[in-house]
């Protein structure tokens, strides 16, 4: 077994150009394969972040104002009235709803100031987003109704304005002409790459709606439904009793959005189905092309060899013997092509991470993948040639 | 031990058929020391090397130790060749990148069990047959006298019990010629069974037979 592997070795390393032209197509194909997994597996898993930043469950739905494509990144303006919120609430299956105005702000304090967003919300926030303050504590329903000037600050902002002073509590920011007392710092909750949950201010929705911005709208409201299961259901209706609110008529799109983490998921996966599919089709074709390199260098070889054929068949070498020494050879540079190409694919990813913004994230997928599509593509593309070779005649060899 | 009845082989190329051996029986008994001779084309590498397993008859039977060698599948006539049978060629056909070690161990690549000091063994028998010295050297730069040392060497690795030579000095100066001869003498003497084909009368004489061929056919068996 030894001396025969050796042998194999020996075969693979005959004639270093061949061999090095058919590890080459296994290689490219490897490299590109490692490549996309990693980029697909980076980009899935920075959604999926991104998803349960926002505090995303099976059972809540985001109402957001303005029609058009679903992640738009136009800002529109707010239109989702007090009326439609008093509806909304009054639907049997809405458990809770957080409605919520947003707008970019520069928030000071002495000399030193942040640009922010700033969020005016209700007390629901912190029950239907399960994000609390990390010290000082949530504004009341009394702060709300009497639209005190109260806010919590995010992580990220609490840091700018106030360095070094983990709870900040009782100082005082200026927002506009306006100043707010700091009663509370909210808990972190990380960021993925494009987006910072702790850079932001809270403040009660009633003061930044008459006080700020004078905007009786809302910009966004996340609902939570009682049956996740429902949710299709649910959502047909909640787009129903809009689009009657609204005034919409038959001809007349959305002038709202309503996305669940269904509609997300089924994103992604669409995303990365397509992605799959494109990549699929990629390594066939580099893998076929390899394939017919290979065929025809080894086919080519065969010819050469037909001696050595010869007399390894004269000293006891079996029709077995001949095609397993064949394959054995042409497996092995695949696979070394292919390892090759799994090694230089990490090796990118890494140079990758470091010096660009792409999200790549190395699985073992292709690890597996490369074992399996390098060894497979030089079995079969040796399999001809090493019939033939298996098809010679000891005499016909050695003539 | 070896017994051809009526052998014949004719060879199919497309549109000509050129029959080699017309109907050719023997017998070689273990211990035989016998010389093919016969002009050129008159079937003698044919038939060596259906003897040596490395061919099949078109007709006719071939029997080695009283098995049916038509009954025989690939693997057991590779076996056959591997264990029982030793062979040297005009050509030398040795492994030119191998190393005389190398080509004289390749027989054991095809070979299940793997006997201890196999290594040592090849070792000696190079050195029996004067090569002591160039065991690493490639056999592509060895003179044909010494290539052809080396194939004895390894037609003699797993110890068989035939030897086929096809015209082993045919390539060789004489004075080569003469080492070569003296040691498948020696061969003989230690009891292998040889079967030589050869054209030149005076290694013919070594053999303990000879026998003569023309156009196919066997046209007579001398003692010498
Ligand atoms: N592979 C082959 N295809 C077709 N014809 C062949 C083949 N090998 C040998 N022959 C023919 O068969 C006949 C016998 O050939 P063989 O090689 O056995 O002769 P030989 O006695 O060994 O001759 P030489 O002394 O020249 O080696 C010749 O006519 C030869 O041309
Ligand atoms: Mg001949």
């Amino acid at each position: 077994m030894g001396r025969r592997l050796r042998e194999i070795g020996r075969g693979a390393l005959a004639s270093k150009l061949f061999s090095l032209l058919m590890a080459s197509g296994i290689f490219i194909s490897i490299l590109a394969l490692t490549l996309i997994t990693a980029i697909s597996a980076g980009t899935r898993q920075e959604i999926y972040q991104t998803m349960k930043g926002f505090g995303f469950g099976a059972d809540a739905v985001l109402l957001y104002s303005g029609g058009g494509r679903l992640f738009s990144h136009r800002r529109s303006a707010p239109n989702i009235t007090p009326g439609d919120l008093a509806a909304i609430r009054r639907l049997p299956f809405v458990r809770r709803l957080s409605p919520r105005l947003l707008r970019a702000e520069t928030v000071t304090s002495g000399r030193r100031q942040a640009k922010t967003y700033l969020y005016g919300v209700t007390t629901a926030f912190t029950a239907v987003n399960d994000w609390h303050p990390a010290s000082g504590h949530f504004f009341t329903t009394c702060d709300l109704q009497r639209r005190r000037k109260v806010c919590l600050l995010g992580r990220t902002v609490a840091a700018a304005l106030f360095p070094g002073q983990p709870a900040p509590l009782g100082e005082t920011v200026r927002i506009r002409d306006l100043f707010f007392t700091v009663i509370g710092v909210m808990e972190t909750k990380g960021r993925s790459r494009r987006y910072d949950m702790d850079d932001r201010v809270i403040i009660p929705l009633s003061t930044a709606a008459h006080l700020l911005f004078q905007e009786k709208n809302v910009l966004s409201v996340k609902i939570v439904v009682d049956d996740p299961e429902k949710m299709a259901r649910y959502q047909q209706e909640l787009r129903r009793l809009l689009r009657r609110r609204h005034r919409l008529g038959a001809a007349i799109p959305d002038d709202f959005r309503l996305i669940t983490a269904g509609t997300i998921a089924g994103i992604v996966n669409r995303a990365t189905n397509e992605l799959g599919t494109m990549l699929l089709r990629i390594m066939a074709i580099s893998l076929l092309v390899s394939g017919i390199i290979i065929t025809n260098i080894t086919l080519a070889g065969i010819s050469e060899r037909t001696r050595e054929f010869g007399i390894r068949r004269a000293v006891g070498a079996s029709r077995g013997d001949i095609i397993v020494q064949v394959l054995g050879e042409t497996v092995l540079v695949s696979l070394a092509g292919g390892l090759a190409g799994l090694l230089a694919g990490a090796l990118l990813c890494g140079l990758l991470r470091h010096y660009t913004e792409l999200p790549v994230i190395l699985t073992w997928q292709p690890c597996w993948l490369t074992l399996l599509l390098a060894t497979g593509t030089g079995l079969l593309a040796a399999l001809p040639p090493a019939v033939k070779a298996g098809r010679l005649s000891p005499r016909e060899a050695i003539q | 031990m070896l017994k051809a009845i009526d052998l014949q082989k004719t060879y199919d190329t497309g549109a000509v058929k050129t029959p080699a051996l017309r109907g050719v029986s023997l017998t070689i008994a273990a211990g035989d020391f016998v010389a093919v001779m016969g002009p050129s084309g008159c079937g003698k590498s044919t038939l060596m090397n259906i003897l040596g397993c490395l061919d099949r008859p078109t007709a006719g039977r071939y029997q080695v130790d009283g098995r049916e060698t038509a009954a025989l599948g690939d693997r057991e006539l590779s076996r056959l060749r591997n264990r029982k049978f030793g062979f040297i060629f005009q050509a030398f056909n040795l492994l030119p990148r191998y190393t005389c070690l190398e080509n004289v161990m390749l027989p054991l690549v095809y070979r299940r069990d793997q006997p201890a000091g196999v290594r040592q063994r090849a070792a000696d028998l190079l050195r029996q047959v004067g090569l002591g010295e160039r065991l690493h050297a490639r056999a592509r730069e060895l003179s044909g006298g010494q290539q052809q040392r080396v194939a004895i060497a390894r037609a003699l690795i797993n110890d068989p019990e035939v030897i086929f030579a096809d015209e082993p000095t045919g390539n060789l100066d004489s004075a080569s010629s003469g080492e070569i001869m003296a040691l498948i003498t020696g061969l003989n003497r230690q009891g292998k069974t040889i079967v030589m084909v050869t054209h030149d009368p005076e290694v013919a004489k070594r053999a303990a037979a000879i026998i003569r061929m023309q156009d196919g056919r066997i046209i007579g068996r001398e003692s010498c």
